[in-house]
C-alpha cells in the first residue's frame, strides 16, 4: 500500500518535523508557556530593574494628552539595544508605515544594520540571567516593563513590521496576586509570578493591569527564536500545550 | 445608552443645531458654545449607528460643525470616528452651480459644512466592537 502513497503525501508524512517559524508566525497562538526560568531575584537586583527615564520619551513616542487615560503608570528600562540609540531612532522614524511599529520589531528590524550591546555592566542580575539562556548574539531587545499599583495599558494591538506573532519573550518576574495580562477572546494569561511566557501581542488586542499594591516588573525579550534554549522551550511549551 | 460628545461650533449669529439619534431616539442641541460637550441617553439596537444631523446650515453666517469626540457608554471611540460618513444635503442653488459636482458622500469626515447627516455604524456592546474592529485591522 506505501508504494501507492503520492509522494508529496510520503514527503510530508516523513518530514513533519515541528518548525518553530510556522508555530510562531502562522498559528497565531496567543502565548506559549516556556519551560525555562530566571533565578528569582533580591531586593537589590529588582530595584536595579526599577525605571528612572521615561519610557514614551526614549522611544520618541508622541507626548499623550494629559488627560489621557491610555496609559496609567506603566514604563520600562531599556538594558540591550541599539547603541546609537539616536541613529536608531532617527532611522526607524524614516521607514515607510502604516501602523506604528512596536519597540521588538523595530529592534529586530535594526538588528543587522546598527551595533547593539548592553546598557548595564557585566555583573548586573539581569545581563547574567538573559545570558544563561540567549547570547548576546541573538538578542534584539532586552527590557523592563514597570507597572505600580493601579497601573494599567489600555486595549491596544501590536504592529510588527515583519510579520511576526509569538514573539515576546515575557518574563514575568515579580507578578503580584491581582496583575492581569488579558488577551481579548481568550481570557487571562495565567500567569504566576517566575514565570516565562512566549506573548503574541500582534494578533489580538491585549491589556494589563496591577490591581496589587505592590509594583509589578516584567522582562521583555526580544530574541532570534532559533537560538538553542529558546528554540528547544518553544517546541517542548507547544507539545505540552498541543501534543501530549 | 450614555452618549458624550464634543462638538465645536463656527458661527457669526446663527448657532448650529444638530439632532443625535439612533433608529430609536433622538435628541437636539442648540451649539451656542465654541466648544460643547454634550451628554445625553440615547437607546440603540443591537447594530445599529450614531447619527449627527446638522439641520440648520446658513449660507449667509456660513456655521458649521466639528466633531471632536464621540463616546458610547463612557467609551472613546477613538480615531474609529474616522468611518463615519457624511452625507450632505446640498443648497440646491449652490450645488447647480458647481462644476465639478462635490461628492454624496464624505468619508472620512469630521466637519460638517453643509446640512446633512454624518452617520456611523456601531454594534453593541461597544467594547467588543472596538475589539472586533482591531482583530480585522489590516497592517
Amino acid at each position: 500500500m506505501k508504494d501507492n502513497v503520492p509522494k508529496l503525501l510520503a514527503d510530508a508524512m516523513s518530514g513533519n518535523d515541528y518548525d518553530i517559524d510556522v508555530i510562531t508566525k502562522h498559528c497565531k497562538i496567543p502565548w506559549l508557556k516556556l519551560d525555562i526560568k530566571f533565578d528569582v531575584p533580591t531586593y537589590d537586583d529588582l530595584a536595579e530593574l526599577n525605571s528612572n527615564t521615561d519610557w514614551r520619551e526614549k522611544w520618541n513616542y508622541p507626548t499623550l494628552e494629559q488627560d489621557s487615560y491610555q496609559v496609567n503608570g506603566w514604563n520600562g528600562n531599556v538594558f540591550f539595544g541599539p547603541k546609537d540609540w539616536t541613529l536608531f531612532l532617527d532611522q526607524s522614524s524614516q521607514e515607510q508605515k502604516e501602523h506604528d511599529h512596536d519597540e521588538d520589531s523595530k529592534c529586530r528590524s535594526f538588528r543587522k544594520k546598527l551595533d547593539y550591546g548592553w546598557y548595564v555592566d557585566e555583573p548586573s542580575y539581569i545581563r547574567k540571567q538573559v545570558r544563561n539562556i540567549i547570547p548576546d548574539s541573538e538578542l534584539n531587545l532586552v527590557n523592563s516593563y514597570s507597572l505600580p499599583p493601579g497601573g494599567y495599558v489600555f486595549p491596544h494591538r501590536d504592529y510588527a513590521i515583519d510579520g511576526m506573532g509569538l514573539a515576546k519573550i515575557y518574563v514575568a518576574l515579580k507578578w503580584p496576586e491581582g496583575s492581569v495580562f488579558g488577551m481579548y477572546g481568550c481570557g487571562n494569561i495565567p500567569i504566576k509570578e517566575g514565570d516565562i511566557f512566549l506573548v503574541n501581542n500582534y494578533t489580538l488586542p491585549h491589556w494589563v493591569h496591577n490591581s496589587s499594591t505592590d509594583d509589578r516588573i516584567v522582562i521583555d525579550i526580544s530574541a532570534n527564536l532559533h537560538s538553542p534554549k529558546i528554540k528547544k522551550a518553544i517546541i517542548s511549551g507547544f507539545k505540552h500545550s498541543f501534543v501530549y | 445608552m450614555q452618549v458624550d460628545l464634543t462638538l465645536t461650533a463656527d458661527y457669526k449669529d446663527i448657532a448650529p443645531i444638530c439632532r443625535v439619534c439612533s433608529s430609536i431616539t433622538s435628541q437636539t442641541f442648540r451649539l451656542d458654545q465654541k466648544q460643547n460637550s454634550i451628554s445625553t441617553e440615547i437607546q440603540f439596537k443591537n447594530e445599529d449607528s450614531i447619527n449627527i444631523e446638522f439641520v440648520n446650515k446658513d449660507d449667509n453666517d456660513d456655521n458649521t460643525v466639528e466633531i471632536l469626540k464621540v463616546k458610547l457608554d463612557g467609551i472613546d471611540l477613538q480615531h474609529f470616528i474616522y468611518e463615519g460618513s457624511f452625507s450632505p444635503i446640498y443648497n440646491k442653488e449652490w450645488f447647480e452651480k458647481q462644476n465639478p459636482k462635490p461628492p454624496l458622500i464624505y468619508s472620512p469626515c469630521t466637519e460638517l459644512r453643509h446640512n446633512g447627516t454624518w452617520s456611523l455604524n456601531i454594534k453593541l456592546p461597544v467594547w467588543k466592537m472596538i475589539m472586533n474592529k482591531w482583530i480585522t485591522d489590516e497592517r
